[in-house]
């Protein structure tokens, strides 16, 4: 069976969901053995399901469903549901929490059907839940319309099925990471073909690798190596099934006073990245060890540049991106870098050809 | 491979970038006044000034027999303007292919001391 998750265009709301609806489908698949497989189809996220039988009862009798809505112990391994709700008062955190676990549980049938027959549409008609800005910066206030003349701005809201679905996918995908004096980094990735359980092996083995970063930029460029990484690593082990990522979304939410706002954000396609990590599996090791070093030796304040210049490069591999690279890490060379942690001639030469001409 | 891949696998170019990295990684060098003068070298003639002023500055040290320098000839110079003649963004290019081979590392050659060997 297929289900459709209509894109709204809300970039990072639409993944959540899109995450959100695969969670829902494996956590209440009767057999258990296949996992749903999401699938980017241009105006549609395609949740391909061919062996499972989905049921709602066996959702509301799986211990582990009940538990993706209990606080998390878990760290960054867990849902992320008070980050996600930050925004709120910490006594309603609660309440959304379990909202969102009842909203699936008592429309999982219309749920299903109307993912299955029509897709899933953000619908206007019946707008009863405020879109967290920590779930897509559109929902925080300021950002939508002109508010010259009168600084105000109603909260936008959406109906309370997508609403539940980006929650749940939002709490469990996206990662927070914190950083003191700025906020929170957050980082989406977004699926192109992706087995879900595939997905949560990745993730619970790049969790907790993180190091202090100077902007959202940075952040998401190192999780962008994190993930090439892994799936490199899984291809050189010879695994054929290779989820397949597009892009990754990230934006930056920070306090002002009482209210937390969003700050930088950006789209950073990684698609080339990950060919690279396929295609050449021994190479990509080598040049990803020298680029965490960089993120690492980055982390380190009065070295911030270092870090931006090959997230920059990253994310859009130019001449002048390549050229701010080799110059700071050239600077770096009299200040005892080891050998090990430097380009290998053969991994330069990869990077090198992947500069584009332009 | 892309343009700037193919002048990285140029002899020339390599010859240069190691004599770079050994001028920069060598604590009783660390000739970052070329690496400047690369870095701003826009047109063949600047590039060509630059790599001059290079080889004149560190040539007592690499001609000294302690030192085991890669050291680039008249031929590797020759070579290299050659290549950052071909057209307006050629320098850059060959600029960029100096700098980036300058932060390899070859297990067994002696590349400075500043880091391990």
């Amino acid at each position: 069976m297929r289900y459709w998750i209509t894109k709204s265009g809300f970039a990072v709301l639409d993944v959540a969901r899109a995450y959100g609806l695969a969670t829902l489908l494996a956590y209440s698949d009767d057999d258990g053995r296949s996992s749903p497989v999401i699938i980017d189809c241009d105006a549609y996220y395609c949740i391909d399901f061919p062996y499972g039988k989905p049921s709602r009862n066996r959702l509301v009798n799986k211990a582990e469903w009940f538990s993706l809505f209990e606080p998390s112990d878990a760290g960054e391994e867990g849902p992320q549901w008070n980050v996600l709700f930050l925004s709120n008062r910490p006594t309603d955190r609660e309440t959304k929490r379990i909202h969102v676990r009842e909203v699936l549980e008592e429309r999982y049938d219309e749920i299903l059907h109307n993912a299955t027959h029509y897709g899933l549409m953000i619908s206007d008609a019946h707008p009863s839940e405020t879109l967290t800005g920590t779930l897509d910066p559109v929902g925080f206030k300021g950002l939508r319309g002109r508010t010259t003349g009168e600084y105000r701005e109603d909260q936008m809201q959406i109906d309370e099925i997508n609403w539940a679905l980006g929650c749940l996918g939002g709490a469990l995908v996206g990662r927070f990471i914190y950083q003191r004096n700025a906020g929170y980094f957050v980082v989406y990735p977004c699926p192109e073909w992706v087995p879900y359980g595939d997905f949560w092996q990745i993730r619970r083995e790049t969790s907790g690798r993180r190091y202090s970063y100077p902007s959202a930029l940075a952040a998401a460029a190192h999780q962008a190596l994190l993930l090439a990484s892994k799936i490199r690593d899984r291809a050189a082990s010879g695994l054929k099934s290779n989820p397949r990522f597009g892009s990754i979304l990230y934006f930056a939410v920070y306090k002002t006073g009482n209210q937390w706002k969003p700050n930088q954000a950006g789209r950073m396609e990684i698609s080339r990245l990950l060919d690279f990590a396929l295609s050449k599996t021994h190479e990509a090791e080598a040049v990803f060890r020298t680029w965490d070093y960089v993120f690492r030796r980055g982390s380190v304040r009065g070295k911030e540049d270092f870090a931006l210049a090959l997230s920059e490069f990253i994310a859009a591999p130019t001449l002048e991106h390549f050229e701010k690279h080799v110059r700071l890490f050239a600077r770096e060379l009299a200040d005892k870098v080891k050998g090990e942690v430097m380009y290998s001639e053969v991994a330069m030469r990869e990077v090198t050809s992947i500069v584009e001409a332009g | 491979m892309s343009r700037l891949g193919e002048i990285y696998e140029n002899p020339a170019v390599k010859a240069f970038g190691r004599a770079y990295r050994r001028a920069i990684r060598d604590p009783r060098i660390q000739d970052y006044a070329s690496l400047i003068d690369l870095e701003n070298a826009e047109t063949p003639e600047q590039l060509a000034e630059a790599l001059r002023r290079f080889l004149r500055r560190n040539h007592k040290a690499a001609m000294d027999e302690k030192e085991d320098w890669y050291w680039p000839g008249e031929a590797h110079l020759e070579e290299v303007m050659r290549l950052a003649g071909a057209d307006a963004r050629s320098v850059r290019l060959v600029r960029a292919a100096i700098e980036s081979y300058a932060l390899t590392w070859e297990p067994g050659v002696r590349q400075g001391e500043g880091g391990d060997e």
